[in-house]
This record gives structure tokens, sequence and C-alpha cells, in this order.
């Protein structure tokens, strides 16, 4: 059988007014992909996310998640998805084996099998030793751990999360990646996720970057990275005025304004950086990294004409 | 289907004896009314019959403790809508008309379970009822209990926020309650207050409890002002007509959309909770923005009540 694809989308868009939140979405997610979905705040993703658990109609065009259409079937496809949401829906006042009954209970599974699950959930999770604790006595990082545990109790096809790392520390944040990283190898649920943090989406197998409610790019962030040049080199300055002229001078490449200063893709950064030694007599830090996500994203807004071709 | 109302009613109920300020305020306010209001009242309202006044003031505290259970439950509804677990109920793969049913039914019971907790006032004020009159009682603690409860749910399904729900509270919970017969029969009041006294569902709540509970009694000026019959009816058709339309309004997903939106235009323009979200990367551990909001909205909630 040739998989049907667990997302589709065709031109999906949504208005509120005459504010254009998303304007026209192209998806094509495969089964048991680990789908990142990139984007700066606004751009949509947290909008797109509700077109395709149903809890928003669509202004235009059509979405499939798990071969249900999300205008015609609403209810086959609430069966088939999980949905962690970028605020928890958790019962601060209830102990997480509780918040995860009342999950279990809502799906109708039996008393057996629900048990089964919640010891399967909070082991995967690491929190079988503070089950029967009340969640407000949980950090932010457990808290977030237990909603997705909430997520995959009933087994969903396709599990939607919304900036699952927002508000959390880096220490956090590692944590919950790892978490899905062996959710989406040690099962066959397709994990669609959007974030705000480019650096984070490395382990994805696939990308879509967002901006203004379309989708700019599209691939393996490793293809991305690579379709953007060999290296990428980053110039570090205090005083950033007149230093975008003074490269283009010395390499004959234009440069893009990163966060501290500026960046260089290049094919091979060897050859670029004798022409750049003379910066550094004025103060100008030089380092040399592969291109990240961010990069591809920086370059697929800024400069499209660029765009690898997905 | 039926998993998805034993879910929620087991949720609220393990919330509402977790929250111990809410436990403390079910005996609190209805005693306070009782001891003070009754005490006071029982030295100027004359006696003619064989009922006290405190006597015929228990229904109506009754009546006040289902009201204010099952507005407050409304009012858990709106928040829960904003912030918590009813979002776990539109995703899940139940109709919305499940979800309203539920909540209502939870609160409803909620309601008769603070309600049977004060029943040994029924003794301690003298009332001997017998099983089947008190068998009676509870069905129309249940029944106005419903009423009440369709009547919170289809205020919530049409108020975005709290803020909103408060002012109603205000305008609506006391009016209620100084309207209908809990004090005074309803016919007492002047004939320009009769129509709202009639409008109020929980006059026919309290008169429907009035009856079982002074069984065998035989009051002269301190009784029940219309039949059982009639209670009943009033009640019944109000559930049906309440939840009719709450289940609609609720069922309306643009509404919703729009009431779950955090990135709604109305939203937009109040710049607050953005950029704490974005700033949140630099923050030390332990500090998480969404919490202290949810927190924060907690504490408008707590001090509201």
């Amino acid at each position: 059988m040739a998989a049907a694809p667990a997302i589709a989308a065709l031109g999906l868009g949504r208005d509120y007014g005459a504010v254009r939140a998303v304007d026209a979405i192209d998806l094509d997610v495969r089964p048991g992909e680990f789908f990142g979905f990139l984007g700066p705040n606004g751009a949509g993703k947290t909008t797109t996310i509700r077109m395709l658990t149903t809890l928003l109609q669509p202004t235009r065009g059509s979405a499939q998640v798990a071969g249900r259409d999300v205008q015609i079937d609403p209810l086959g496809v609430r069966r088939q998805i999980g949905v962690v949401f970028q605020e928890t829906t958790l019962d601060l006042d209830l102990t997480a084996e509780e918040n995860l009954r009342f999950c279990t209970r809502l799906y109708g599974l039996s008393r057996k099998e629900s048990a089964l699950r919640i010891d399967e959930a909070l082991r995967l999770f690491g929190l079988e030793e503070r089950r029967r604790e009340r969640v407000r006595s949980f950090s932010g990082g457990m808290r977030r751990a237990l909603d997705l545990a909430r997520g995959i109790l009933h087994r969903p096809l396709v599990l939607f999360l919304d900036e699952p790392t927002l508000g959390l520390d880096p220490t956090q944040r590692r944590r919950i990646w790892e978490f899905l990283r062996r959710l989406c190898s040690e099962s066959d649920t397709t994990l669609f996720l959007t974030t705000h943090y480019m650096e984070e989406a490395d382990p994805c197998d696939r990308v879509a970057i967002v901006d203004h409610g379309r989708v700019v790019a599209l691939g393996e962030p490793a293809t991305l990275k690579r379709a953007l040049g060999g290296e990428s080199i980053e110039l570090t300055s205090d005083r950033t005025d007149g230093l975008a002229r003074r490269v283009r001078e010395l390499t004959g490449i234009e440069p893009h304004t990163a966060a501290h200063g500026l960046s260089l893709i290049v094919d091979d950064a060897a050859s670029v950086l004798p022409a750049l030694l003379p910066l550094t007599q004025d103060g100008v830090e030089v380092r040399v990294s592969r291109p990240t996500l961010e990069d591809v994203f920086v370059a697929v807004t800024g400069r499209e004409q660029e765009l690898p071709a997905a | 289907m039926t998993g998805a109302v034993v879910a929620v009613v087991v949720r609220e109920f393990l919330r509402f004896v977790r929250q111990r300020g809410r436990l403390l305020s079910t005996f609190a306010r209805p005693l306070l009314w009782l001891i003070v209001i009754g005490s006071g009242f029982e030295k100027v309202v004359p006696t003619e019959g064989t009922v006290s006044y405190k006597q015929f003031l228990l229904p109506g505290i009754y009546g006040m403790v289902l009201l204010f259970s099952t507005m407050l439950s409304a009012l858990a509804t709106v928040h829960d809508r904003e912030f918590g677990a009813i979002r776990m109920l539109l995703v899940a793969p139940l109709p919305r008309g499940v979800a309203v049913l539920a909540k209502t039914l939870s609160s409803a019971l909620l309601g008769v379970f603070q309600a049977v907790l004060l029943l040994p006032l029924i003794w301690i004020l003298g009332l001997r009822p017998p099983l089947t009159s008190l068998l009676e009682f509870l069905g129309a603690l249940v029944i106005a209990a419903l009423a009440l409860s369709s009547l919170g749910m289809l205020l919530a399904s049409r108020l975005r926020s709290i803020e909103n729900f408060a002012g109603v509270m205000n305008f609506l919970m006391f009016p209620m309650f100084f309207l209908s017969s809990a004090l005074y029969p309803a016919s007492s009041l002047p004939g320009f207050l009769q129509p709202l006294v009639r409008a109020d569902p929980l006059t026919y709540g309290i008169d429907l409890m009035r009856h079982p509970l002074l069984h065998g009694l035989y009051p002269v000026n301190l009784g029940a002002d219309y039949t059982v019959r009639f209670d009943l009816m009033v009640l019944a058709g109000l559930t049906v007509v309440l939840l009719a339309l709450a289940c609609l309004l609720f069922g309306e997903e643009e509404h919703l959309g729009r009431i779950l939106l955090t990135e709604t235009p109305r939203r937009r323009t109040r710049a607050a909770p953005v950029p704490r979200v974005q700033g949140s990367e630099m923050r030390p551990a332990g500090i998480e923005p969404a919490t202290s909001f949810r927190q924060k909205s907690r504490f408008a909630l707590n001090f509201r009540r």
C-alpha cells in the first residue's frame, strides 16, 4: 500500500477579519515522520495546528489528517490525533496519575488498558516515582513531560505539539527533545511539531520553514543546510557600521545580518578567510561553522531568490 | 461517551475536595446566613403556624448552596476553556454536546453533593421528615441543581473571560437569591417585582424543596407558594431549553475558536504576554511564564470569590 500521507494540506489558510494569519500552507507529512514546522513568532504556526486539529475552521484550502478531512470528518480526525498545547492543560491539584487517568477515561479505555498505558507513559517520561504527587509540585520540565505523556496515552497516529519546549530552560529543553526522539524511534507515531527555536529542529526528519503564513522552505535539515553552502563565517564586532561594505570589498560576497554581526555563507571557508584577515586588526571576531537552520531561515526569508528548491 | 462524562465528573470532584477553601466556604456561607439572618429575622417575623422562621429558611439555604456551587462551576468552566482541561475535551473524539452535558452534569452533582453534606441541619433545626419526604427532597435538590447548572453553562458559553463573568455574577447571583423565595414567601414581594420573582429559577427550586421539608407541619404565613407539579414543570422545561441553548452555543466551533485563540486580534493588542514568553529563554530555571500567568489568573479568581 502506498502509504497515505499522515498530514496533507493544500492551500490551507485562515483570516481573522482583515488579518491574514495563515496565507496558504501546503504540507505533505509522511506516516511515522518527525516533522518540524519552523518559523518566527506570528508566522502562523499555532493557527495552522488549530486548523489541523479541528479546533478552527479554515477560511480557504483543505487538509486531511490520517486520511480524514478536517472539515468533513472532524470526529474521525480527533479519533486519530493527540495534541500537546502550547500552554499546559494539566490540573495542578490532581496527581500525575489522576491527570493521565482523566485522559484515558475520555478516550474510553478500559480500566486494565488504562492502568497499563499509564504505567508505560510514566516510565517513558521518567515520572514513575512522582505519580502520586500533585502536579503543582512539578517543575516546568516535568509538567511538560507529563503533557507529552498525556498526548500519547491513546496511541494517536499523529501527535501535534505546539512549541513543546517554550518557557523551559536549556536542560529541560534537551530532555524534552530526547523524549521526542525516543518516542519517534520506538513507535510509528507521526510527530508534527512547531518551534521558533530553529537550532533545536536538527533531529527532525524534515522541516518546513514558514514565514508570513506560507511555507518558504521544505526538506531535511541537512539538505537545507547543504544547499545553502559549505560553511558559514560569522563576524562579530562591536562596531558593525560599514562592516558589510568592507566585507563586500574584501571578498566580493554579500554578507547578511546575524544576531551579533554578520554572517557569510561560502563553499570553502579556507579560501575566503585570508581575505578577511585585515578585519581582525579592527577587533572583529571571525568564526567558522557549519550553517545552521537559523542561517537557512535568514537565507530563505531575507534573500528568497537564492532559495534552494525543496 | 459515558467514559467522558465519568472522566469530567471524577475530575470535578477531585478538584473540589483538594481545594480546601472551597470546601470550607461550602459550610461557612450557609451557616452564617442560617445563624445570623435566621436568628435576626426570627425575632421580627411573626410565626402564625407551627413552622419557625429558621425552618422556613432552610430550603432557601440549600438553594443558596446550589446557586453558589453551580455558578462557581460555570466560572471554572470559563477559566478551564482559557487555560485548561476543556481543551482536552475539544480535541477528544466527542461531539461538542457531550462536553457540555458532562460539564452540566458534574456541576449539578457537585452542588447536590455540597447540599448533602449539610443535610444534618434538617434534624438540628428540629424537622423530622419521613423517609419518603427525604427522598423527595433529594430529588428536588437534583432537579433544582440541573436547572441552575444549565443556566450557568449557558452563561459560560457566551462569556469570553473570567473578568466578564465576575460582573455577571454580581449582577445575577445576589439578585437571583433575593428575588427567590429563599428569605420570604415569594408572594410577599410587591407586585412590580413579581415578574422577576417568577422569572427566577431559584424561586421554583426552593419552593420544590420546601414542600417535602415542611411535610407534616402547618405553615400559615411561612409556607410554599406553588404546587409541586408546577415547580417540576417549570424546572424541567427550563433545564431542557437552557441546556439545548448551551449545547448550541458551545457547539458553535467558530465561537470556541475565537475564545481559544491566544492570537486573536483582541489579545494581540494586549502585548504583555507575548514578550514575556519570548524572553523566557533568558530566564533562570524554575520561572515559567506560562505558569505564573496561570497562577495569577487563579489569584484573580479567588479574589473575586
